[in-house]
């Protein structure tokens, strides 16, 4: 299969002022993926794992410490550099916050023409328009002429959600990064926009990104999943491996912890030792050692190699 | 008798131009070590019930009508001295962000002790310390945390604290509002473990507002829906998430992925929530409702009784 | 748009401010009609009362000071606004970019703000005016070019938190460049205190022209109310109507803007938006 992104140990730390060796903050950590054409890999971990980085990383808007990532087997560096507009447009991202990711001064109009003028598609304004109105009653806001001269702050967080899927797809990327789309909408509007961006990817074989803290809808959406744990990934493999054969001791916490709304599966929760730690000062061992409840000795001395236990499934950890 | 019982409460915010009914015509009772669930998702009035039981609405803005009996007494009637005396005592609550409520200048410790003489203000230092460490043990804190700063503590930390807090005086009714919303699904599943484990102990009846619905699958005992201000089902979790009456609780739960399990496709709610300005002469989920009939455009539907404490507002139970 | 006419509506100081304004620039452009002599000419009246025939009687040199201070608003409301726009456009381009670009840009203007804070302004007009001579247009050129360090602190400031909203990041991964993201998005959402910040720089722009007329390196061809109040200094114990007057146009002046800046700032201020 061709791999449309590698990333080759990318790492991104932010060094405090007075370049305190110590208090180097190791947001991301060293990742090695890749991610092949038309396929939707799921990344999962908590709050302060590095995922939103690794998202600003892949979009380039933040630079990395060390390691390259490849778009389509040339580096990105080379690329912004020599054709700037064709990574813009063919990696796009979807954010988190959907009240915040339009200017509150422009229109729907205005906000959804701007990507086609500044990538040169569409003759006119009124060509323009008109891709925007057909595009936007594809995806299901009809009427669309309606919405066109609405501002930002008329629409809820599901229709805004809605749009800003809209533009990334307007573009037709290769790839789309999703960092948490869906955590700031309710429940029940959740649903509609995870559909619609499965129907997007499936549809017009795009390659996905979707960063989450829940498992759940993770799991639902991915071919392949990720776990992160401080800046590096410690499992990856297929969806069905991960859940049911999960071999890293934080991704079976992980997944023994998630709620269920069926009130009469009872599981046994794994627990953890700890809080969640920052990512300052880890290593040499194990950034896990200290919680896990399978430590031993050797996991303080040096970080595990990633083991394959084959069918794409990897996973860094000393008692597999 | 049941500890709360809350009876055709109404709470409207009134601004210049118009009235938000944020609560309407909610009828609940609670008994005496029960834990309920509150669930909904946002506008639907929930968080607004819990500051209405505490009297916590700004007085010039808001206006309340209906009855809410803690104990027998109507709290809506007392005086705000009396309040004062109840709040904490006997009622107390946890909010999502209720670590911004200490001081960044004190130690925790300092300031529990200030908060233990509010109520109480001739008992030894001795027997203060005693009462807070006991508590540290309760919620699995160290009593290392005595003398930390509150910036000193992750986030998980906080919100034991913060319980920990709200269980000084033995409140007979504990108010939990998204308390563990802000949390990492690991820290989530063991608080909500450690409260389901101090409860057994303490005469303790608990109310957890929540978006989550697995919250409610995994802590509670009863459960209740509310949507757009009114309550749409209510009852035993084990009724209530299991074999769904209403529209919007089956709406609701098919929104939610399962980790487990066959796959099946997920389902949203079309539309957005109601305007909560107008005045609803017809069944409030009416428009988004895909088995609404002709009845539910017509007439507010009447809460029917089911046995088993189980109460569904819908037309399509029968009965009109 | 309705609702921001009420807003207006409600906000005491801009209603005062803009009725002030509106006198005033109804005052400088019928000046030939409402001023009753010409200000230039000298009389022999000298140091007459205020009377029917010389509203606020007559200076030293028997010129007639109602129309002084008439003509004198032109003067002084072309030098508050082409001055405070001068400050305001450099302000915002540099505390745009500054706070925009961060990283080593942004240390070195600021820096460069740092150096214009620590001169002192007034003296770099009086030295520029006193080589360059003291025409109506060096003067309006020189209180720009000095006056801009605030508006571009405030506008550095808006451009680092707009730079951190996620509308900007998207606009960068749409593929829009760094100076369309500037100007379109960065320069208008961070805009608004400046507007209030930039009304408030007009009455001390006038402040400043008064000044340095007062002290005598105006303009010495147009009538000016610093001017007349340098004039009657002389004739206080005389002839106290001269300074009076024209001292109590520039404070109603400084007042009308400052009073607009401040209506602006409450009306924009979420603290006080969101409440309504």
């Amino acid at each position: 299969m061709d791999s449309l992104i590698e990333i080759e140990d990318l790492t991104k730390w932010y060094i405090p002022k007075g370049r305190n060796e110590d208090k180097i903050i190791k947001a991301v950590d060293g990742i090695d993926l890749s991610i092949n054409k038309g396929e939707v890999l799921g990344i999962i971990g908590e709050s302060g794992c590095g995922k939103s980085t690794l998202a600003r990383l892949l979009v380039a808007l933040e630079k990395p410490t060390f390691g390259s990532i490849k778009f389509e087997g040339i580096p990105i560096n080379q690329i912004l550099k020599e054709n700037r507009l064709y990574f813009k447009k063919n990696c796009q991202m979807i954010f988190q916050d959907p009240f915040d990711t339009f200017d509150p001064r422009n229109n729907i109009q205005k906000i959804l023409t701007t990507p086609l003028k500044t990538h040169d598609i569409g003759s006119s304004h009124k060509k323009r328009t008109d891709i925007i109105i057909k595009v936007m009653e594809e995806a299901g806001i009809k009427p669309a002429k309606d919405f066109i001269h609405r501002y930002p702050h008329e629409l809820s967080g599901g229709q805004l959600q809605r749009i800003s899927i809209i533009r990334s797809m307007l573009l037709n990327p290769k790839l789309i990064i999703a960092d948490e789309p869906v955590s700031m909408l309710d429940v029940s509007v959740r649903a509609d926009i995870i559909n619609i961006l499965l129907n997007l990817t499936k549809k017009h074989g795009v390659s996905m990104i979707f960063i989450s803290h829940d498992i759940a809808t993770t799991c639902y959406i991915s071919d392949k999943i990720a776990i992160m744990y401080l800046g590096k990934v410690v499992e990856i493999g297929s969806t069905d491996d991960i859940i049911k054969k999960a071999k890293h001791p934080y991704t079976k916490v992980l997944i023994s912890n998630c709620a269920s709304i069926d009130p009469f599966e009872k599981k046994d929760k794994i627990k953890v030792k700890g809080e969640p730690p920052t990512p300052v000062g880890t290593g040499p061992g194990c950034y896990f050692y200290e919680r896990c409840y399978k430590s031993c000795n050797g996991c303080k001395e040096s970080y595990p190699e990633m083991m394959d236990l084959g069918n794409g499934h990897y996973a860094s950890c000393f008692n597999i | 008798m049941a500890l709360l019982e809350i009876k055709n409460l109404n709470i409207t915010y009134k601004t210049d131009k118009k009235e938000i009914k944020a609560v309407k015509d909610f009828s609940l009772d609670v008994e005496a070590k029960d834990s309920i669930g509150i669930v909904g998702e946002s506008g639907s009035g929930k968080s607004t019930l819990a500051m209405g039981i505490l009297k916590l609405l700004p007085k010039e803005t808001t206006k309340i009508t209906g009855k809410i009996l803690f104990n027998g007494v109507d709290l809506l009637k007392l005086s705000e001295e009396k309040l004062r005396n109840l709040r904490w005592r006997d009622i107390s609550v946890v909010f999502q962000k209720s670590m911004n409520s200490l001081s960044p200048v004190h130690k925790i410790g300092f300031q529990m002790e200030d908060i233990y003489r509010v109520h109480e203000p001739n008992v030894s230092d001795e027997e203060v310390r005693k009462r807070i460490l006991e508590l540290f043990k309760f919620v699995n804190l160290s009593d290392r945390v005595y003398t930390l700063y509150p910036h000193e503590l992750s986030g998980g930390m906080m919100q034991r604290v913060s319980i920990a807090l709200s269980l000084i005086h033995y409140p007979k009714l504990l108010i939990l509002d998204e308390a563990t919303t802000a949390l990492d699904v690991v820290t989530q599943g063991q608080i909500l473990d450690e409260i389901m484990k101090l409860e057994e102990g303490l005469d303790l009846t608990r109310m957890m507002i929540t978006h989550d619905i697995s919250v409610v699958a995994s802590s509670c005992k009863k459960v209740v829906v509310m949507y757009g201000g009114c309550l749409l089902e209510s009852g035993y979790v084990q009724d209530v998430l299991i074999n769904p009456k209403h529209p919007y609780t089956q709406g609701l739960l098919d929104s939610f992925p399962a980790l487990t399990g066959e796959k099946k496709n997920l389902r949203g709610i079309p539309g957005s929530i109601p305007d909560l300005s107008l005045e609803y002469k017809s069944c409030i989920f009416a428009n988004r409702c895909k088995k609404a009939r002709d009845i539910c455009f017509k007439k507010v539907p009447e809460t029917k009784i089911l046995p088993n404490e189980w109460n569904v507002a819908c037309h399509l139970l029968g009965g009109f | 748009m309705e609702n921001i006419f009420t807003k207006i509506s409600f906000n005491k100081e801009l209603k005062i401010g803009v009725t002030f304004l509106i006198i005033l620039i109804l005052i400088a452009i019928f000046a030939p009609k409402i001023a009753t002599h010409d200000p230039y000419v000298l009389n022999d009246d000298i140091i007459a009362k205020p009377s029917s025939r010389y509203i606020f009687g007559t200076d030293g040199l028997g010129r007639d000071v109602f129309s002084m201070v008439i003509y004198g608003s032109r003067t002084s409301i072309k030098v508050g606004i082409l001055a405070a726009t001068i400050s305001s456009i450099i302000g915002t381009l540099i505390g745009g970019i500054a706070g925009y670009m961060g990283g080593i840009i942004d240390r070195i203007i600021s820096e460069i703000i740092n150096m214009f804070l620590m001169l002192p302004t007034f003296f770099l007009i009086l030295i520029v005016a006193a080589i360059y001579g003291g025409s109506l247009k060096n003067i309006i050129i020189v209180i720009g070019l000095t006056s801009w360090t605030g508006t571009a602190r405030l506008m550095r400031a808006q451009a680092m938190s707009l730079r951190e909203r996620t509308f900007v990041k998207s606009a960068k991964t749409i593929g829009e460049s760094n100076k369309e993201i500037l100007f379109k998005h960065i320069i208008p959402n961070g805009m608004f205190p400046i507007i209030s910040d930039s009304t408030m720089a007009v009455s001390s722009a006038i402040l400043s022209e008064a000044g340095l007329s007062f002290i005598g390196i105006g303009d010495p061809n147009v009538v000016s109310w610093g001017k007349i109040i340098a004039h009657g200094r002389g004739y206080l114990t005389n002839g106290w109507w001269i300074c009076t007057f024209a001292g109590i146009a520039i404070i109603f002046t400084v007042l009308a803007f400052y009073l607009i800046g401040e209506g602006i700032n409450k009306l924009l201020n979420p603290k006080f938006s969101r409440s309504n």
